[in-house]
């Protein structure tokens, strides 16, 4: 039998990203509604977060903390480890699990070389600016 | 009045062990179906009113369970898993230091071998054959660790109650369930009335009103309540009026009615519009702390438990934030029946980001 597996994370980015990512390296893994615990802000849920953990794992289950490290990964990973320290989780940070970061400097080393200039201002402003011209021809 | 704190349950119906700790002052109960809510509200009636030894009956009556008089085989249901082996206890810790306990020891017909089976093996067979001539109960129920005793049993096609004069229960408990408790409404609302505070009434009235804006007056008269409709004649008696009307006026009734009580509502969105749920909310948050009022209420709802958390959220409620506590009830396959305890920032913050607390 296969015990359920719970993906906590701190932001809609977060769970898409990994939800896709889980799809690319294990599609024979069926990600059902209730696998992805997601929070904006991690703080003000740290009660839920403990209390799903908890009884996941009373449910045989295996709890996957994914957040980012921020500024300083020492303490992001303490501050976790305290916040729920009562329930059973193995914690990965973005970006790598050991440097200060978050998922988006993983995506950005992880981008290809050919699509690198989506990252820059002037193509943001460049497809802002297509989008509303668009729109505008539209109305 | 002291308020509960700490309940331990064993054996009792579908829940082998359960405690729940950190009880607040409005406690909410939410799981999915069979996930042993209405048996927590249940093991709470029994541990208030510990020294009523009818309680069994009424208990059974609310889940649709009559009273036999020539079987006492509906008193075997209190049993988890159906046999008497497994005797139901229960045990509450009040924030006065107060410690209750209640331990269920079942009574067998005179001609059974039931002492010498369990004497002498432990043989299932023999077992389930014995646990279906239970006649009785003796119930043995303890405070501050001083015992009493008192019994329920089956005896020649009557029940006979047996009472102890040496206790005197000072705690009172409502217990509302899906069925329909008119009489038990009319008493509770004429002691409200007999207390002639118009607020009270007034509340009330304003409550039942935004269920039916028609309703212009509440009367008392022979055989019941009656309603007073806009641009109707006669007085219309409340089994007439819709069920919603009938729930609300039986719950806020019960939690007005009296000072220090504790009240357990089943499922307290049946038969209720969402456009009720706030002011019905309102009330019971007002109402509960001006009349000292513990509330234990079991959902499925979780618009229910949303509307509590709007007006929570409102500043002329946030000192009521602390008040209140939403437990998920949960079977598991480690550790059986258990509950999670949300404080109001936990169970707002799992609302708001779409965490489900009710499984």
């Amino acid at each position: 039998m296969l015990y359920p597996i719970k993906i906590f994370v701190e932001g809609y980015a977060d769970k898409r990203f990994l939800s896709d990512y889980i799809k690319h390296i294990l599609p024979s893994i069926t990600i059902d509604k209730d696998m992805f615990i997601n929070s904006e802000g991690r703080c003000k849920s740290s009660e839920a977060f403990k209390n799903k953990m908890i009884q996941n794992s009373d449910n045989k289950g295996v709890n996957l903390v994914i957040f980012d490290a921020d500024n300083d990964f020492g303490s992001i990973e303490q501050e976790i480890k305290r916040d729920f320290q009562d329930a059973n989780f193995n914690l990965f940070l973005f970006p790598n699990n050991k440097s200060n970061g978050a998922l988006e400097d993983l995506l950005e080393n992880s981008i290809a070389d050919v699509n690198k200039d989506i990252l820059s201002v002037g193509t943001v402003i460049k497809c802002v600016y297509q989008a509303r011209k668009y729109l505008e021809e539209q109305i | 009045m002291p308020k509960l704190r700490e309940i331990k349950i064993s054996n009792f119906r579908g829940l082998e062990n359960l405690v729940i700790k950190d009880f607040s002052k409005v406690n909410l109960f939410v799981g999915k179906n069979n996930s042993g809510k209405t048996t927590i509200l249940e093991a709470l009636v029994f541990l208030f009113g510990m020294s009523n030894p009818t309680l069994p009956h009424n208990i059974n009556l609310f889940r649709g369970i009559g009273i036999k008089t020539d079987s006492a085989k509906q008193l075997l249901y209190f049993f988890n898993k159906l046999t008497t082996k497994n005797k139901p206890s229960f045990s509450g810790q009040f924030d006065n230091k107060e410690e209750r306990t209640l331990n269920f020891e079942p009574i067998y017909s005179s001609n059974t071998e039931h002492k010498s089976d369990i004497q002498n093996s432990a043989n299932l067979d023999i077992e389930s054959k014995t646990h279906t001539e239970i006649t009785g109960i003796n119930f043995a129920f303890s405070i501050n660790q001083k015992s009493y005793k008192t019994s329920i049993l089956l005896q020649n096609n009557f029940w006979k109650i047996g009472v102890t004069n040496d206790y005197e229960e000072k705690l009172f408990a409502f217990f509302i369930t899906n069925a329909k408790n008119d009489e038990v409404t009319l008493l509770n609302y004429s002691k409200i009335l007999e207390r002639n505070d118009k607020k009270d009434k007034n509340y009330i009235l304003e409550l039942l009103q935004n269920v039916d804006k028609n309703i212009t007056n509440i009367q008392i008269l022979t055989g019941g309540i009656y309603f007073e409709l806009e641009n109707v004649n006669t007085l219309v008696p409340i089994n007439i009026m819709g069920d919603g009307i009938r729930r609300l006026l039986h719950i806020i009734t019960a939690v007005i009615s009296r000072q220090s009580s504790f009240v357990c509502v089943d499922e307290i969105e049946n038969g209720l519009h969402f456009s009720a749920y706030e002011l019905l909310w309102e009330g019971l948050l007002d109402l509960s702390e001006k009349y000292d009022v513990q509330l234990f209420i079991s959902t499925h709802s979780l618009e229910t438990i949303s509307y509590l958390k709007s007006l929570l959220e409102e500043e002329k409620n946030k000192q009521k934030q602390s008040f209140v506590k939403v437990f998920t009830v949960a079977r598991t396959e480690k550790e059986g029946y258990k509950t999670y305890g949300y404080s109001y920032e936990g169970f707002e913050s799992a609302i708001n980001n779409g965490i489900e607390i009710r499984s």
